[in-house]
């Protein structure tokens, strides 16, 4: 068992092959019995990293079989999604239902799971947040986002003769 | 710095960037809890809407370019493509990473932001428009072609120009608004100008194509000076980029034209493997957003570094000075391919590969010139195209139904130039029918 200590002082028992999905734990940890202090990372934002490690460990435990490993090898040559497909439908259903989260919890995760390289984890929020952002305008997606404003009067001038023509068709 | 950039250096210069934000936000924070603990994890937890608020803000720009990655490649098309725009709108930072990352069309083949509409079309490929004319309120319209019909009624508005008739001369005003065709608005980004009698255009931007292009005098004042002083606001430049020429027809009023277009903007040298095309604009219209971006020129510095592609972007600039030199020397020349007669169906023929239907003297296909013999001996050997190239059409236009035409352009023109040509074939040609 690996401990994992969360900026808050909590402490968390995790199975190694559930720690080692982020890859700098796999990285650092020397003994089977590390302590391993996450200062960055609070409990609340631990707690749903390793309720995600925890589901793909055991899911990515068991051996492909040979014709979801062509699939999976098959979705990763698409050149138009980078991101890594996950291939099994009901983890990727799992998925779906883990970042359906408000923005501010999605980013406190996507920080976390970058700071301990949890690739996979990064990869389904980005795409999360991209497909939040298309088909908004600039103005909805400060506000979801709770982004601020930054640009000049003149600017903004500019940016709205922009916008009119992305919206001017016939 | 975060464990996933000192495992990937590459990416190293964002980490810190973000790190040191966020670290900055941090001590703000403790300044204002004196007397409890420094240490910044039992910070952090503590509820605090200022850092609460502002979160996707300081998103480490690795992760936001990631996302505008996403977006930038998961939607190709128009009209969902302008949600690649809406996000270019949402703060500086943004806008400076959508930048980065959309393409020119030369490499993409996408048309984006409208600046796109002033940059050189696809390397590989055409770019297929289609215009629509609209002869009782003398107006144009330009729209990206969104499938391969030819007869299609939605495309995505490029341009618009409208038909003034002058005393001395007809001018077509070019806009980036399809309704609000004028020179005194914003949305203006050049002209074409007929002489009297419709065998000369000139076609006008109103940026300069490349640094210390010349301004058309009027009347003897400068221009620069002038519009400065004027209206300091709106870009009033008037700097000539290309002039079409029509010549006599010799075989009557019924045999082809003979156009010849002469781009002051683009080198000849374009064309040649590796050529480019100096002088591009960034920015359309303003100025004045190009600016205030280059405070932030150092994540864009922080990109160049850390981008494999650096000493190809070295070169790149190098060339562009040498290509810059040769625009003035060398500027390159199109004229039309001369069709053939055809003996059975008794008419001149081109063959448009399916996008043109209807017979009609203003289709054309525009192909670079042969170079004279006499071209400059230090440039002789870089200005020659290659012989396969010099065939292949930059740019065609033809009828396809009563007010409707397709334009196909490719790479070195731009779209706006393209459009000015094409509106040259629209324009009655007195001395010549």
């Amino acid at each position: 068992m690996i401990k994992l200590v969360s900026g808050d002082g909590a402490e968390f028992e995790v199975e190694e092959e559930v720690a080692f999905q982020s890859k700098i734990i796999k990285d650092i940890v020397a003994d089977a019995d590390d302590v391993i202090p996450l200062p960055t990372v609070s409990s609340k934002v631990l707690i749903q990293v390793i309720e995600y490690c925890r589901k793909h460990a055991a899911v990515n435990s068991f051996p492909l079989s040979p014709s979801s490993s062509a699939a999976a090898a098959a979705s990763s040559s698409s050149s138009i999604s980078y991101s890594k497909p996950v291939s099994d439908p009901a983890l990727r259903a799992w998925d779906n239902e883990f970042v359906k989260l408000n923005n501010s919890s999605l980013f406190d995760i996507v920080i976390a799971a970058n700071y301990l390289d949890i690739e996979e984890l990064v990869d389904l929020v980005l795409e999360t947040v991209a497909d939040r952002i298309k088909g908004k305008q600039a103005q909805e997606i400060r506000r979801q986002f709770n982004i601020e404003n930054d640009f000049t009067p003149e600017e903004e001038e500019a940016l709205r003769r922009e916008n009119s023509w992305a919206f001017q068709n016939n | 710095m975060s464990f996933r950039s000192i495992v990937r250096d590459v990416r190293d210069s964002f980490g810190s960037l973000s790190r040191r934000s966020f670290e900055v936000r941090l001590s703000g924070f403790n300044g204002r809890h004196k007397g409890k603990s420094q240490v910044a994890g039992h910070e952090v937890h503590e509820p605090n809407q200022a850092i609460q608020q502002s979160c996707w803000a300081s998103l480490p720009p690795e992760l936001l370019h990631d996302v505008i990655r996403r977006l930038d490649e998961s939607e190709p098309t128009w009209p969902s493509r302008k949600s690649v725009i809406f996000c270019a709108a949402v703060c500086k930072s943004w806008r400076q990473m959508c930048k980065e990352i959309v393409q020119r069309p030369e490499h993409s083949g996408k048309l984006t932001f409208p600046v796109s509409l002033k940059q050189p079309g696809a390397r590989d490929g055409m770019i297929q428009c289609f215009i629509k004319r609209d002869k009782s309120r003398s107006t144009y319209h330009l729209y990206l072609c969104l499938s391969p019909a030819v007869l299609v009624e939605n495309g995505k508005f490029l341009l618009s120009a409208k038909k003034n008739r002058k005393t001395t001369c007809t001018e077509y005003t070019i806009s980036i608004d399809a309704g609000n065709i004028s020179r005194s608005s914003s949305a203006y980004i050049g002209k074409l100008r007929s002489n009297f009698v419709g065998t000369n255009f000139r076609i006008y931007d109103t940026q300069p194509p490349y640094e210390g292009a010349a301004l058309s005098p009027p009347g003897g004042i400068s221009r620069r000076w002038y519009s400065k002083k004027v209206s300091p606001k709106v870009p009033s430049g008037s700097y000539p980029i290309g002039q079409v020429t029509y010549r006599l027809n010799v075989l009557g009023t019924r045999g082809p034209r003979r156009m010849q277009c002469v781009m002051h903007s683009i080198p000849v040298s374009a064309l040649v493997p590796g050529g480019t095309v100096p002088g591009q604009p960034d920015n359309l219209v303003t100025r004045s957003l190009e600016d205030s971006f280059r405070s932030l020129s150092s994540i864009s510095s922080y990109m160049d570094q850390s981008s494999e592609f650096s000493s190809a972007r070295f070169c790149n600039i190098t060339q562009e000075v040498l290509a810059e030199t040769d625009v003035k020397m060398n500027p390159l020349v199109l004229h039309n391919k001369q069709p053939r007669w055809h003996e059975q169906l008794q008419c001149w023929c081109l063959n448009f590969r399916g996008r043109v239907t209807i017979a009609s003297v203003k289709n054309f296909q525009l192909i670079a010139a042969t170079q004279p013999a006499t071209a400059t001996a230090s440039l002789a050997t870089a200005s020659q195209p290659a012989a396969p190239g010099r065939d292949k059409i930059l740019l065609q236009f033809g009828k396809v139904a009563k007010d409707t035409f397709t334009m196909d352009y490719r790479y070195p023109l731009s779209a706006f130039q393209a459009f000015a040509i094409c509106l040259s074939s629209f324009d009655t040609k007195l001395a010549c029918e």
